[in-house]
């Protein structure tokens, strides 16, 4: 066993790496931003995803994806964390593979492989994330399933074609269900978020729905679509945590006060040195999460809950240091270091805060 | 079945067949096996495991056989190791001998240096302290002033070495003296072995800490005479010795506490589900400490697999020194305070609680301070500037 990626997946992220900086994509969010264009946030660098073969590539061969397991996912979101750049990588390309790869639906995840289907995950209810607290409900209505309730926090929710929704069945047990955008009945708000990234929100009013598995499936599915998110959403802020570090540490190289490089200064230093150890922990037990999923997955949701519990804390006190650390020019908006600090914010809280996931982390340790 | 299984599969026989079962399970402190001329053994076991093991080599696995050594390669020393975890079998020998002067040894010693020290420490016959802190160089090891004045064939070494481990136990001593006082500090230190402790003018006394044990001595040299041939490495250059060391045993150190057992389990065990779950803010912090041990085992297996891989821990080693010195004095502090009462008596009803903290308190500051562990991860892994 190895928490270390093999040479075909470093060949992967490698080229990642140069589509998605040349899209430069701070200065897309920079024009997304003055225009309010949340629908081009939502896309982010998503034509370079598909170039790249990214939208299969955790879908058995059999459904034209690429077969690979969360360590070659995990090194995708690392990047865009990296680089910030957005698009439907979660919601798609993880959350939505996950759900539909047991659900036999051929037609859709061969769509999804091939980059033409975007999907939104509709779960939370409430502003804190409760995945088990589900209000919407699936009823029979002249024959068809129709889904009523209300979904916060959506993700992918404003360019999707089709939605995952979680709602309670005829029988009123948690199930997952299929929900085309364009159907009536529903009505979905988009907002531009602090990271600016959307923040969607949408209302369910008797709309058109199929289930995605088997209602004695649906629990277990419900959960790892939720794990697989929290997995690739700590990846992300790792690469967000590390990019605004090394940036800082370069800095404190170049940056002079008092006659000297500030990085020459102990006071500094080790608030340096402590922020590379947090951040070297970080890098292992994401690592050691994806490896789980793909070796052991039944200890998986530990190191998933670990994972984000820790991805969660750090990246957010990595990137309010490397403000702190670079003084006054890392409170201006010219300077890109802000983005860096309000996306790991969002996605500290999303599917999950530090609070939430230190709990699951005890429940999965017998506490 | 490749090479490394068989491997495996011979090794893990061999073990069953060969490993006695009072040598697996938990490791206490009197299971531990120093070795060398004064060494008493605990039990005809422990005896035993150290004879068979050391006629294979494998107290020192990937030394070269022909000093003694297993001469496996990376793979196999791991294989052996993840063997050895398997049953819960012992380290048959606890050595600084191994750790320390042997890697010196096989990178700066002569070849007549190796011959001659190698084997016996392999075999356990000979119990080997390091003599690196001063009572005026501690964490600036670098100001040290024992000073070896060469004269003739031999040198002549005078000052005070403290902090010894098990000085006043040890057969010999290997040591960093000052060769050159005109030189820059980093400069004029040399490498050198004071191979009999018995010595005349040499003379080592116990230090009794905190916790009671006298693990410690201070070690004074009035005019001790050793042979030049006892120099390692060139002659004003033992730094370069010395710090290629540090990285070792810093590297040791951090992965002394990588397999206790969980703060989960623990408190579990002690306050029951229902006691831990009444009371959500102490259950809080035992799950946080859970988790962050838990962080911390995943570096060290990601550092593992780096080694395996061929990538050079180098600095980082301090990484490890300072978590794992951190954590085990949050983790002792944690245990300790669970219960009240007999418990935090310094021989408690739960053996060992109030001495392991007091020792965490101390393994925070031998080897390197936790503050000069950040000092080294800022200089040499992130490159900062010097002030």
């Amino acid at each position: 066993m190895s928490l270390l990626i093999d040479d075909d997946t470093k060949m992967l992220r490698d080229s990642a790496a140069g589509l998605f900086a040349d899209a430069e994509p701070i200065k897309a969010l920079r024009r997304q931003r003055a225009a309010q264009d949340v629908a081009a946030a939502g896309l982010g660098v998503w034509p370079d995803m598909v170039a790249l073969g990214l939208p299969g590539m955790l879908l058995p061969v059999e459904s034209g994806g690429a077969g690979l397991g969360m360590m070659a996912s995990v090194q995708i979101a690392e990047l865009l964390g990296r680089n910030l750049a957005g698009g439907p990588f979660l919601s798609t390309v993880v959350m939505g593979a996950v759900a539909l790869r047991g659900s036999g639906h051929a037609a859709l995840l061969e769509r999804l492989a091939a980059g033409s289907l975007l999907l939104g995950i509709a779960i939370d209810e409430t502003p804190r994330h409760q995945p088990e607290h589900i209000s919407s409900r699936v009823q029979r209505l002249s024959g068809n399933l129709v889904l009523t309730g209300r979904k916060l926090d959506v993700i992918g929710g404003n360019i999707a074609e089709m939605l995952i929704v979680s709602a309670g069945d005829e029988n009123g047990l948690p199930g997952l269900f299929l929900v085309a955008t364009s159907a009536p009945g529903l009505e979905i708000n988009a907002s531009m978020g602090l990271d600016t990234r959307p923040v969607v929100s949408i209302d369910f009013n008797s709309v058109p729905a199929t289930p995605l598995h088997a209602p004695e499936l649906a629990g277990k599915v419900l959960e790892e679509v939720l794990d697989a998110g929290r997995l690739h959403l700590a990846a992300e802020m790792l690469g967000v945590a590390q990019e605004a570090f090394d940036r800082t540490v370069e800095y404190l190289k170049v940056r002079v006060q008092f006659g000297r490089p500030i990085g020459s200064f102990q006071a500094l230093q080790h608030r340096a040195a402590l922020l590379f150890g947090a951040l070297e922990t970080s890098r292992s037990v994401v690592a050691k999460a994806a490896w789980t999923w793909d070796h052991s997955p039944a200890e998986a949701p530990r190191y998933v809950a670990l994972a984000k519990a820790k991805l969660s804390a750090v990246a957010r006190h990595v990137t309010a240091e490397a403000v702190q650390l670079h003084g006054g020019i890392g409170v201006t908006d010219d300077f890109d270091l802000g983005f860096y600090l309000k996306r790991a914010q969002r996605a500290a809280n999303q599917l999950g805060d530090y609070a939430f996931s230190l709990e699951r982390y005890a429940q999965l340790r017998g506490l | 079945m490749d090479a490394t299984e068989t491997f495996r599969m011979e090794t893990r026989a061999w073990l069953e067949a060969n490993c006695p079962p009072a040598k697996r399970g938990p490791m206490r402190e009197s299971d531990h096996c120093f070795g060398g001329k004064r060494w008493v053994f605990t039990n005809d076991e422990q005896r035993l495991w150290l004879q068979r093991m050391a006629a294979r080599g494998w107290t020192a696995p990937e030394w070269p056989a022909e000093y003694g050594g297993g001469g496996l390669d990376q793979a196999q020393a791991a294989v052996l190791r993840e063997e050895m975890a398997r049953i819960e079998a012992h380290a048959p020998l606890t050595s600084l001998g191994i750790w320390m002067l042997g890697p010196a040894l096989l990178k700066f010693g002569t070849e007549a240096q190796k011959r001659r020290h190698l084997p016996p420490i392999v075999r356990g016959e000979i119990r080997w302290c390091q003599g690196y802190s001063e009572p005026n160089a501690g964490s600036d090891l670098v100001s040290l002033q024992t000073r070896a004045e060469a004269l003739g064939d031999e040198f002549v070494i005078n000052g005070s070495k403290i902090w010894t481990s098990y000085g006043h136990l040890s057969d010999a001593m290997f040591c960093l003296v000052r060769t050159d006082p005109a030189k820059p500090r980093h400069q004029g230190i040399s490498f050198l072995l004071i191979d009999d402790m018995t010595t005349s003018g040499l003379r080592a006394t116990p230090l009794r800490l905190i916790s009671g044990a006298e693990h410690f001595s201070q070690v004074f040299f009035d005019n001790v005479r050793v042979p030049r041939e006892n120099l390692v490495g060139t002659l004003d250059r033992g730094w370069d010795v010395a710090k290629y060391l540090l990285q070792f045993e810093r590297a040791a150190i951090g992965a002394h506490h990588a397999h206790a057992e969980g703060p989960a389990e623990v408190a579990v065990q002690r306050l029951g589900l229902e006691a831990l779950r009444a009371e959500p803010m102490l259950r809080a912090e035992v799950a946080e400490l859970d988790l962050e041990l838990a962080g911390f085992d995943a570096l060290l297996e990601r550092y593992r697999d780096e080694a395996m891989a061929g990538i050079q821990l180098g600095a980082k080693a301090s990484l490890l020194k300072y978590y794992a010195s951190e954590l085990d004095l949050r983790r002792q502090e944690l245990m300790l305070g669970l219960l009240n009462g007999p418990a935090q008596e310094l021989s408690g009803a739960i053996s060992g609680d109030a001495t392991n903290w007091l020792t965490a308190l101390s393994t925070r500051i031998g080897g390197g301070t936790s503050e000069i562990q950040l000092n080294i991860i800022a200089k040499r892994v992130l490159e900062l500037p010097d002030g």
